[in-house]
């Protein structure tokens, strides 16, 4: 009995990615017993926090069937505009907050508008629309963003609590309970996973498949749009472009967590446990001081072994 | 595509059921366009030279992501293999001496079918999804970049990039690269082998019932996209006259975006390699016409217009955008009216992509 739970915990890609991120973490402080501390607990945590808004955001995407290239791009865009908007004064907080998610919401929902009813294919729309943003982002910011969030809150999202849990990370995981629910418990989260699973029953089930595709987008993009203002007040130091590398480490993470790519069925825990996995493996590889190309080439490795041994397709004879 | 005038409009109802349709449109509109902007001066030699010799990356590298959409795959370690083959080739003699140059040159090219041949075994043996496979590998591959040359620098023999941007009677050098890589598709469009990757991409479990080996054709049209890329990188490399260890990356995306222009359909099995030439070279001209309109046409139509780059990137983005999707919908279209029953009847599933 035992020896089968045990057989089925490994079998489950969200609990290993964790028990990876543990077992990373405690090979780097074997190699550097300096960094066995609450400081490197508190850097993981805090790194993972702005992943996890970019891959909560990508998994609702990937769930509906598709995949959204233009998560970083919008975090970018929405970063340069909070920036902008705001100058360093606490007042216009909420005013930001608003006018950023309702931009992601917007570009999500243009993107989700391609995809379901022009039918243009995901990868291609929005890629285009990343593209697109990033070109836009020097327009409105002339050159480079000059300007800052307010004080208080970057102050809030760096606070630690308890020593080590950073604000950052309880601001995301808040949102990461929420939307987990809101899949979980709606009627639209169910909707959404057998749209994912099989469109063409949901379709013929009376679901109106588009129009949730549709949503799906526009969610990611929200989600984005929020992760982009919060990455501004948590980095302060903003370019151009800035989190677009965001958009390819929050698919990583969510396929990693087990979610599969061809869509239904995501992985709730599996979503949060590759967040922490991937960021875990790269503070790993940076405090064991490797060279920028020796990181590449592990961090590169690294995801081809992982999805060899968790996230394959199901060859075609099945 | 020219027949007697007699059926011409036959021809011409056939020709728009082709893939390479809505990519001719594009690229007549954008010549067009930089005539009407530029006059005669557009078709200068050295405007002609200086126009193929830098696109032809671009261009050769987009035939290469053509092979791989075609069989309904998707490779995002092109650009970046490119810069590899640049970086060795030039690079390497300099770190280890005993190395004849020419030599790095093939080794180089050799390791880029290699580098196909591998995400070729990813995708079709271990069945990663080709987008993240090809995405590791392009992180492999830029750590090795960086290992080899972590900073521009180096130098490529004068004769050789005299070579590539010269011209002979007039006509660009690298035109006659391009010309040859065209015919060597068309020969080789017909062979069996091409065809199955065709098949692949169209509809894979139908492929797999034939008894065609979906594997073995995986690895094919991988390993065929490695060897277009290997030419890229070495044209890459007689541009540049150097060696950049990461500054293909981009061109990965500029080139799927170019094979989709083109009329390529990234759900695979439609589409040539003509498709992609035609796509990378209205990605250029674009740009071309935008920038030569912002300096210049509109300055001299409104005296004192000045405005940055940014707004030049910003519309030459969005006619790209605009140029996608209008192929998209036109390649849907062409595709449902040559084979209309399967894709009728497997809607979900395409859209799934």
């Amino acid at each position: 009995m035992n020896v089968r739970r045990l057989k089925s915990t490994l079998s489950d890609t969200s609990v290993m990615a964790l028990v990876l991120a543990v077992a990373l973490f405690f090979m780097m402080s074997a190699l550097r017993p300096e960094a066995f501390s609450l400081t490197s607990v508190a850097t993981v945590l805090a790194n993972s926090s702005l992943l996890l808004f970019a891959s909560t955001g990508q998994m609702v995407v990937i769930t509906s069937g598709g995949i959204d290239l233009s998560t970083g791009a919008i975090m970018s865009t929405t970063a340069c505009l909070a920036v902008e908007i705001m100058k360093g004064n606490h007042s216009m907080l909420i005013p930001v907050i608003l006018t950023c998610m309702a931009f992601g919401f917007g570009v999500g929902l243009l993107n989700g508008i391609g995809v379901a009813y022009v039918r243009i294919p995901a990868l291609i729309l929005t890629l285009c629309t990343s593209t697109v943003l990033t070109k836009f982002q020097p327009i409105f910011t002339g050159a480079y963003p000059r300007g800052t969030v307010s004080p208080q809150f970057a102050e809030a999202l760096s606070r630690r609590y308890l020593g080590f849990v950073p604000g950052f990370f309880v601001y995301a995981m808040a949102f990461y309970i929420l939307v987990v629910l809101f899949l979980t418990r709606t009627q639209y989260g169910a909707r959404l996973n057998l749209v994912g699973t099989n469109f063409a029953a949901s379709v013929l089930s009376g679901i109106r498949a588009r129009r949730i595709t549709m949503l799906a987008y526009a969610f990611g993009g929200l989600m984005a749009g929020l992760g982009g203002v919060v990455g501004a007040g948590y980095f302060r130091q903003l370019q151009i472009a800035t989190f677009d590398s965001y958009t390819m480490q929050s698919i990583a993470a969510v396929v990693v967590g087990g979610t599969m790519l061809s869509g239904g069925k995501p992985s709730y825990f599996g979503t949060f446990t590759g967040t922490i996995m991937l960021i875990t493996l790269s503070l790993f590889l940076s405090t064991i001081n490797t060279a920028v190309p020796i990181r590449n080439i592990i961090m590169g490795a690294m995801l081809i072994v992982l999805l060899i041994i968790y996230n394959r397709r199901p060859a075609v004879r099945q | 595509m020219n027949g007697s005038t007699l059926c011409l409009g036959a021809h011409l109802e056939r020709f728009k059921r082709k893939p390479e349709y809505m990519g001719t449109v594009l690229i007549l509109a954008i010549v067009l366009l930089n005539i009407l902007m530029q006059g005669t001066a557009f078709f200068k030699p050295e405007t002609m030279q200086t126009l193929f010799s830098t696109a032809l990356p671009l261009v050769i590298l987009t035939m290469a992501q053509v092979a791989v959409l075609i069989s309904g795959n998707i490779d995002l370690s092109t650009g970046i293999t490119m810069s590899f083959v640049n970086v060795f080739a030039v690079m390497m003699p300099k770190n280890q001496p005993w190395l004849p140059m020419w030599s790095a040159y093939v080794i180089a090219f050799l390791l880029a079918i290699l580098v196909g041949f591998v995400n070729g075994v990813l995708v079709g043996v271990f069945r990663i999804p080709p987008m993240l496979a090809t995405y590791g590998m392009s992180f492999i591959i830029r750590g090795v970049n960086l290992l080899i040359s972590d900073r521009p620098q180096g130098n490529v023999p004068r004769e050789l990039w005299r070579v590539y941007q010269g011209n002979t009677l007039g006509i660009p050098n690298s035109l006659f690269l391009l010309v040859l890589l065209v015919l060597a598709w068309q020969y080789i469009r017909g062979c069996q082998a091409t065809k199955e990757m065709y098949a692949l991409g169209g509809d894979e479990k139908a492929t797999y019932l034939t008894g065609i080996s979906t594997v073995k054709t995986t690895i094919r049209a991988f390993t065929l996209s490695g060897f277009l890329v290997g030419i890229a990188g070495l044209a890459w490399t007689l541009m540049l006259a150097s060696s950049q260890p990461i500054s293909g990356d981009v061109k990965t995306l500029q080139s799927i975006a170019a094979a989709l222009i083109g009329g390529v359909l990234i759900t695979g099995g439609w589409g040539t390699m003509l498709c992609g030439v035609l796509g990378a070279f209205f990605m250029v001209l674009v740009n071309n016409a935008t920038s030569y309109m912002f300096t210049q046409f509109i300055p001299s139509l409104i005296p004192g217009f000045s405005v940055s780059t940014y707004y030049q990137d910003f519309a030459g983005q969005i006619i790209t955008m605009l140029g996608i999707v209008l192929t998209i919908a036109v390649s849907n279209n062409a595709k449902r009216r040559v084979n209309p029953s399967p894709a009728r009847g497997r809607k979900g599933e395409s859209e799934a992509k």
